[in-house]
């Protein structure tokens, strides 16, 4: 790299550390037939340092992250096992130890190349990639899913991938993703189109062993907008969100979404039993004054009538702090097991929102 | 000086406030600011740089950089009267509700109409002055301005002081529709930027909230810069982002 290279790269560098405390109980499997709710007891504490330096339509951009988590030994084991069953994408470039009452991870959270000009876009590592219109429930979003229906928010998910944007004059461009990983591989392009009045994308791609085609829009509609996104996949059926946002007088935000997964199983057993065919979501929010917000989310299956409302407050003060404190309301039938007249354990799946007991939180955090 | 006294006597509330807009913003403009959000225990601190194209109603603003990091890199675009953001971190580009146009922007005392300027204080206010007094460097015009009944804006009534000669505004006082004043603007600290003589800092006081408001400090600006239409293209927003 040249000095005159060198003198023109702008660096930047910063980062956040959190911590959450969190109390509830977890249902658990003592036996074949025993499954009882125990504490659930976890402290964790996440730290990301960012790193990016940018010259002449060039960017570099990296995260290392730590987590540490604390817990009693159903905590801990809860944590292990949704890690290990984590998608470590392409390189494995991750530490992952602990026993008993701790666990640490180490990894890259984020590490791509990226070139920018008026008619190309090319990125290559692992980064963000998302495809979504929706928020809660996103089908298209095949390269970076977020599991909304989680009780626990999840962090926004990585993707070790090859992008390419092209960029031709007119309200349409093109994308290209190809994303490797240790298990399958992900594929897709699509066609995105910008006009005043409607945000149009055209999907098409191949996900894990499945291709799939899809269409997603966004349109202002009575002061709000409408987001909506279709997906059919070649063998598996086809899922529908539409959803709808506005902000109200008083600076309340309201977002609400219904999605249709016609991929669930009527009978709730097998391979998509967790999956069932119609939810409903709702967030209404407000940020008073810039240092309170206030928001509660209410998800619902409405296949099975089980629902999750979660109440969350957050609080900035000084300088890039910030605090929260929120809860974790579950209605739902449980799962039970039960012996048939041979003794052999019968399972009876529970609701979509059962197995989960009510809990709090408490975090602290701070950007820079 | 004969010549300037004839001339301010003959000024109409309407060329005022077109000349206050002139001075403010031209046909476009590019820079920089900074704003700094303060609250009775808090302050947040960002970088912005902005593009906007007022013939073509269509503007672009970036957070080049913010105190907490979580809001580098974000774009917003406005055009046609249509308005998106770009959230880097989520990789997400949203076509945002028109309703959140008269909302706080970024939690400050502005609204996005403040920044991307959907309405405008000549086309969509009626106009008068109400009073005028001598300063030492002119006059000082104090006028009313009140919206006409379709346009889109939360203001019942603006009352706005505007130094002549130079059309520089000294401040404003904004109403809501029962009369109460909901929000202070001064303007000081009058210096040359872009070549013209105009305030450098802007200082937004809620009515009613202690302790709290928001300062915008322009770090630099220029008039009449040619704009390609590229920047205000919604495909090039992740561009915009990374530049």
């Amino acid at each position: 790299m040249t000095p005159a290279v060198l003198l023109a790269l702008r660096f930047s560098a910063g980062g956040d550390v959190y911590c959450q405390f969190t109390e509830t109980r977890v249902l658990w499997p003592f036996s074949q037939t025993d499954l009882r709710y125990v504490p659930f007891r976890l402290g964790q504490g996440r730290g990301i340092f960012r790193f990016g330096a940018t010259s002449a339509g060039l960017r570099f951009y990296a995260e290392l992250a730590h987590e540490l988590y604390i817990g009693n030994i159903y905590a801990c084991s809860t944590v292990l096992e949704g890690l290990a069953a984590s998608d470590p994408g392409f390189l494995d470039l991750e530490a992952l130890s602990g026993s008993g009452r701790a666990v640490q991870r180490d990894y890259l959270r984020r590490a791509s190349l990226e070139y920018q000009s008026r008619y190309l876009g090319l990125a290559v590592g692992r980064r963000v990639l998302n495809w979504s219109t929706t928020f809660f429930w996103t089908p298209l979003n095949i390269f970076t899913p977020q599991n909304n229906l989680s009780p626990v928010p999840e962090d926004v998910p990585f993707s070790d991938c090859a992008f390419a944007a092209l960029r031709p004059p007119g309200p349409v461009s093109l994308e290209f993703a190809y994303s490797p990983s240790s298990d399958s591989w992900r594929a897709g392009a699509r066609a995105l189109c910008y006009l005043p009045w409607i945000d149009l994308v055209l999907e098409a791609g191949y996900n894990r062993g499945d291709s799939l085609a899809g269409a997603g829009l966004s349109v202002n509609l009575l002061d709000g907008t409408l987001r909506a996104e279709a997906c059919f996949y070649r063998r598996a059926e086809p899922r529908y969100v539409i959803g709808y946002d506005r902000m109200f007088p008083g600076s309340i935000y309201i977002l609400a979404e219904y999605y249709h997964n016609s991929r669930a199983d009527p009978a709730g057993y097998g391979l998509y039993s967790f999956y069932k065919k119609d939810y409903a979501g709702v967030l209404v929010s407000r940020t008073y004054d810039l240092v309170w917000n206030f928001a509660l989310y209410g998800l619902a299956c409405a296949s099975d009538g089980s629902f999750m409302a979660m109440p969350l407050i957050k609080r900035a003060f000084g300088r890039g702090f910030e605090a929260r404190v929120g809860a974790y309301y579950f209605y739902g039938r449980d799962t039970e097991i039960s012996s048939d007249s041979s003794g052999s354990p019968v399972i009876t799946k529970g609701d979509y929102f059962g197995d989960l007991w009510p809990g709090v939180f408490v975090g602290v955090g701070y950007g820079f | 000086m004969a010549i300037i006294s004839v001339f301010l006597l003959s000024l109409t509330a309407e060329e005022i406030i077109r000349g206050v807009e002139d001075l403010t913003r031209g046909t476009t403009t590019v820079g920089t600011y900074r704003m700094e959000v303060i609250r009775p225990d808090y302050q947040n601190t960002y970088e912005i740089r902005f593009w906007d194209d007022r013939d073509k109603s269509r503007s672009l603003m970036v957070v080049t950089k913010s105190s907490t990091g979580k809001d580098d890199g974000t774009v917003f675009l406005k055009n046609r009267g249509k308005f998106w953001m770009y959230l880097p971190k989520a990789g997400k580009k949203l076509r945002m509700p028109p309703s959140m146009m008269m909302d706080p922007w970024m939690g400050s005392d502005l609204t996005n109409d403040d920044l991307v300027h959907e309405s405008s204080l000549s086309e969509d206010y009626d106009s008068r002055i109400i009073s005028e007094k001598e300063v030492p460097h002119g006059t000082r015009y104090t006028l009313e301005l009140v919206p006409h009944e379709d346009a889109p804006v939360v203001w019942g009534k603006i009352i706005l002081a505007v130094d002549m000669p130079g059309y520089i505004p000294v401040w404003a006082e904004y109403y809501d529709e029962e009369g109460k004043k909901v929000r202070t603007i001064n303007y000081s600290e009058v210096k040359t930027l872009g070549g013209r003589r105009m305030p450098a800092v802007v200082e937004v006081i809620p009515g009613d909230k202690k302790g709290q408001k928001t300062t915008l400090t322009l770090i630099d600006i220029r008039f009449g810069v040619s704009i390609p239409d590229e920047r205000f293209d919604v495909n090039q927003m992740e561009r915009w982002s990374e530049e």
